[in-house]
């Protein structure tokens, strides 16, 4: 009798703690606290502030699906087709909400400790692996291993029941092995980059970046350097989140209100003009996204901060993979180029969708557009300068808008999505790799996680002289 | 008590990344502080509640109105010497 309770309790703690995903990654934040040797209120700080600002994401997400999915509804209805904003918090907004509308939302805490396990127990292996470097952008992981989850969810399985076991662990190893290759591939032209700061990029676009690299060289000259260059003053508008997500998407969303029609909208006549209304509506995006980034500011400042303290701890003088933003000081001007030029490629993109006469309609969104096609511009421009930080952002415009309207064919169908991720390398890699799952099944991710990992023992016969000293010394005189 | 704020684009990686790094070096030169992250559109607008604001070197022109807080522009935010060596210039040490 006694046996039968445990068990039955246990299944409940499984159902009822472990299946709730701000529970869950509360208690990562609370061990984790815990094993770094910090005090038990400090640990309960952490529990709590990761599962508020987890529930204040959640908010933010339910309405970002709920300001857009009328406006959609409305284009379908219409015209046929759907459209879809490509930025990784649409993105995220999509998986957080297919996933939860299958009970499975909690099994994304699953995914990103299997990976950050795996990346940790691949580092540790480095004589044999060649992987030098740890992934630390808590933000990332998080919504990485969310989108990858709903994809491949969405592809291999796509019941409506919970995700299976199969998928979770799959998805786990295949998106660890991702950060570890990528970041590692890249750690030669960052240390170029930063005139050897000791880091790694671990973001969204390592692919991309370390092509820009590769291909700048061909198309510019490196000593015509972008930060040569006037950029006209009104562009530093650009520089604060909120607004330019607000001119964004009331230009690209209000557009298509217009197109709709006011006729369709139910809003008060006494209370609004049109335009007044239109305004309302896509300021709301901004709203919602600035819902978003406080949620997840909370509980990933906690998650990177017992993540970080929990790696040092174990490996010593491995690379940190940081966001990429942390390379944009030292091109200053290089992310606006990219930011334009990117602009003009997927305004491009988007208009031969329009021509052709696509089912699926992109919306451009602010974060591929600056922090995506900016890195990719810092890359270029540092091997071959002007040139190619304009060449190289254009037509990753081009490939991030049809590379997200291609894996959206296979994606939509589900009242949830309203976005696909549009980074480089989700527009590429994992757009690929979706599509091929979807037509060969579980033996595509798997096979991926094989070849990817053949990739740093490539590069280590390239230089293997110098593959692991260069690196650690650097890091050591930094640190010192 | 000294009140830092750490800002970038979105307010989400590299803050908390210069976040990170402060805090270290902080207590290294024992100094009590409080530190918070920020995107650079929340900070303009409180950024006056802080006696400094770092941030990744483009953005040091945004913040054109803070009064008495001090702005301090890294170029590269895991460097714990710069942020050592800026501060330390900030504070008047």
């Amino acid at each position: 009798m006694l046996g039968n309770e445990i068990v039955l309790f246990f299944q409940e703690f499984v159902n009822k703690f472990l299946g709730q995903a701000p529970l869950l990654l509360g208690t990562v934040v609370f061990i984790g606290y815990l094993l770094l040797g910090k005090k038990g209120y400090e640990a309960l700080t952490g529990f709590i502030k990761a599962y508020v600002g987890f529930k204040i994401l959640q908010v933010g997400t339910g309405g970002l699906v709920r300001t857009f999915a009328p406006i959609i509804n409305a284009l379908t209805t219409k015209f046929g087709i759907e459209a879809f904003v490509i930025d990784p918090y649409f993105g995220q907004t999509s998986a957080q909400e297919v996933l939860d509308s299958v009970d499975s939302l909690q099994y994304v805490g699953y995914v990103m400790l299997i990976a950050f396990a795996w990346n940790i127990l691949l580092v540790a292996l480095r004589k044999h692996t060649k992987i030098r470097t740890l992934f630390i952008t808590g933000h990332i992981m998080y919504q990485q291993s969310a989108v990858l989850l709903w994809a491949m969810y969405w592809v291999l399985e796509g019941t409506g029941l919970a995700v299976t076991t199969q998928t979770v662990v799959v998805s786990g190893f295949l998106i660890g092995t991702y950060w570890s290759v990528m970041s590692n591939l890249i750690i030669e032209a960052t240390q170029e980059v930063t005139e050897g700061a000791g880091f790694t990029v671990g973001h969204q676009q390592m692919f991309g970046a370390w092509a820009a690299y590769k291909l700048g060289k061909l198309v510019g000259n490196k000593d015509k350097d972008v930060d040569n260059v006037q950029l006209p003053g009104w562009l530093s508008i650009f520089n604060d989140n909120i607004v330019s997500n607000t001119i964004l998407m009331t230009t690209f969303v209000g557009t298509i209100m217009i197109i709709i029609g006011k006729d369709v909208f139910e809003y008060s006549n006494s209370k609004y003009w049109f335009g007044t209304y239109i305004f309302e509506t896509t300021a709301y995006f901004a709203v919602y996204i600035t819902i978003i980034l406080t949620g997840v500011r909370m509980f990933v400042a906690e998650l990177t901060e017992s993540f970080q303290g929990i790696s040092q701890k174990l490996l010593k003088g491995s690379i940190p993979a940081v966001d990429c933003a942390v390379i944009f000081g030292y091109a200053p001007n290089a992310p606006t180029y990219g930011f334009i030029f990117g602009f003009f490629g997927q305004m491009l993109a988007i208009g031969i969708l329009i021509l052709l006469k696509s089912p699926i309609l992109i919306i451009a969104g602010f974060i591929c557009l600056f922090f995506d096609n900016g890195t990719l511009a810092v890359f270029a421009n540092k091997a071959g300068g002007r040139r190619a930080a304009a060449i190289i952002p254009f037509v990753s415009g081009l490939i991030q808008v049809f590379g997200s309207a291609l894996v959206l064919t296979v994606l939509r169908g589900n009242p949830n999505v309203i976005g696909w991720m549009g980074m480089f390398d989700w527009a590429t890699l994992w757009a690929g790799t979706t599509l091929l799952s979807k037509a060969f099944g579980v033996i595509v991710p798997i096979g991926l996680i094989v070849l990817m990992l053949v990739i740093p023992q490539l590069q280590y016969r390239r230089h293997s002289k110098n593959y692991f000293t260069t690196m650690r010394e650097e890091v050591a005189q930094k640190s010192s | 008590m000294l009140k830092v704020l750490a800002a970038c684009g979105n307010g989400m990686g590299s803050s908390l990344i210069i976040k990170m790094k402060i805090e270290k070096v902080l207590k290294d030169m024992n100094i009590q502080f409080s530190i918070h992250h920020a995107s650079v559109g929340q900070a303009k607008s409180e950024g006056r509640k802080f006696d400094l604001v770092l941030v990744s070197m483009p953005f040091v022109k945004e913040f054109t109105n803070l009064g008495d807080t001090k702005v301090i522009g890294l170029v590269n935010l895991l460097s714990e010497d710069e942020i050592r060596e800026k501060v330390s210039e900030a504070l008047a040490l």
